[in-house]
């Protein structure tokens, strides 16, 4: 992998449609604002290692920082807008070759579902094109693959192309998932289809990112730019389950990992994933595990 | 230097080991993990997970792990040709093959690797050429230095970062 710095490494020829080589990576901390066009794009992903950056992908204006990053699709136009410094904005193209291998990967592997995606769908990103928020493991593995590829470690190329490898693949799988819930969705027009999927599945971001707080539905609807009725019926159609059930099921996941992995006590944990009455805590949660939190937590603690 | 000369290279490392044992060594996922890998995973052809003992064999595939690394960076490859006795080829970076083949010469036992098909663009050179030849250089150190000595140098730590020995 290549790491360039956006302003001064950015060759002239690469404004255009950049095939690269290799994975490319523009990084670098701005000290004052800074403003890019960077025209059409390979595919790839943008995100903050630092601050806060906009980047306007296609017309949508992103602002991105550490707990955020958005994958740009092959042929997107970007651009870069850094007001508030200091600032480390991240841009990763993969190298397409790889790209298309993960995609000819994915198309081999769903042969015998019931209904097979072209491998032209599978290569096509524009439906992962929002903002995911989470961002902790890629996060993790661009800070990596930066440390590597100035590394003096053995075998250092091959380790920075598994590790992007690996975000490649969870991107790959991802934009399948999204491929396979956006046919779900009620409507004939494809632009239709990729607008109303990328708002469902922001705000489902999103909704990861505020698990612990106390939010209407009102709000989701208002991040998804729907009314209720349209955003629940939509995201019950698209994901199976009502936000609120949504909401519901990653709660008493964290619940779980904290019961699990922590020794904080049951009504502690209870208050910090949400809920304000203890016994409320305990029905929904030996309602899906068919244990009390204290025996669930005996019994993993025991195992 | 010629471009041809930047799609392969050559190492050779003596040791004082038989070469019953060095091919182990190379040829057994128990033998890897000794000197060169953190996990050495692999499977044959219909897919079944080999045993860390067992001789490997053409057709089998791999997955590698490396101290000093988080399980997000593995390597994938595929044993070419296994003899049995001398002769180990497996693919590796960018999917080019690795022949490791081993011999006597003056009384020693030579272990002998060679990368080829390296794609010669000049990114690829830069950075698998030298990459790659430097990272077997010094896991070359490291087998001799298990067979002959015991000693592991290899960081297992994944808390420090940036050294050649991980």
């Amino acid at each position: 992998m290549v790491i360039r710095p956006i302003v001064s490494g950015f060759p002239p020829n690469m404004h255009k449609v950049p095939v690269f080589a290799d994975h490319l990576m523009l990084a670098q901390r701005f000290e004052h604002p800074f403003s890019q066009e960077l025209g059409l794009t390979g595919f790839g992903l943008v995100t903050c290692l630092e601050g806060e950056a906009q980047f306007m992908i296609n017309d949508q204006r992103l602002l991105l920082n550490t707990s955020s990053f958005a994958v740009i699709n092959r042929g997107s136009r970007l651009m870069i807008n850094v007001d508030e410094t200091p600032a480390r904005p991240v841009l990763l193209f993969f190298r397409s070759i790889l790209a298309d291998v993960v995609a000819a990967e994915i198309f081999h592997r769903q042969s015998g579902h019931d209904k097979e995606l072209s491998y032209a769908e599978l290569k096509d990103y524009r439906l992962t094109e929002y903002v995911h928020y989470t961002h902790a493991s890629v996060k993790e593995v661009l800070e990596q693959a930066i440390q590597l590829s100035q590394s003096c470690a053995s075998f250092q190329a091959l380790k920075t192309d598994a590790l992007l490898r690996s975000l490649l693949q969870s991107l790959g799988q991802e934009n399948y998932q999204a491929i396979a819930v956006s046919a779900r969705l009620p409507v004939v027009k494809q632009s239709t289809r990729v607008d109303l999927y990328k708002r469902l599945s922001h705000t489902k971001s999103w909704m990861d990112e505020h698990l612990t707080e106390d939010i209407s539905l009102e709000d989701y609807a208002d991040m998804a730019l729907m009314n209720p009725a349209h955003f629940l019926r939509n995201f019950k159609t698209a994901f199976g389950i009502t936000p609120h059930q949504y909401m519901m099921e990653r709660r008493l996941e964290l619940a779980k990992k904290l019961l699990q992995n922590t020794r904080q006590p049951v009504q502690e944990i209870s208050e910090q994933i949400g809920f304000d009455v203890l016994s409320s805590f305990s029905y929904q949660f030996k309602k899906q595990e068919g244990l009390s939190p204290s025996q669930f937590r005996k019994q993993v603690t025991t195992d | 230097m010629e471009e041809s000369q930047w799609s392969k290279f050559k190492l050779r490392v003596n040791l004082n080991a038989s070469v019953e044992e060095a091919y182990r060594c190379w040829a057994t996922p128990a033998g890897l993990e000794e000197w060169f890998l953190r996990d050495a995973s692999f499977k044959d052809a219909a897919g079944n997970a080999k045993d860390k003992n067992t001789l490997l064999q053409e057709g089998d595939t791999y997955q590698w792990l490396w101290y000093g690394y988080p399980d997000s960076v593995m390597e994938k490859g595929t044993v070419l040709k296994a003899n049995g006795k001398d002769e180990f080829v497996f693919t590796f970076s960018l999917g080019c093959p690795v022949t490791i083949s081993i011999y006597k010469e003056a009384g020693e036992t030579i272990v002998q690797l060679v990368e080829s098909d390296l794609p010669t663009d000049q990114g690829t050179m830069l950075q698998h050429f030298v990459g790659d030849s430097k990272g077997w250089i010094f896991y070359l150190a490291n087998l001799k230095s298990i067979l002959e000595g015991g000693l592991d140098l290899r960081n297992k730590k994944e808390e420090l970062v940036d050294v050649i020995t991980a």
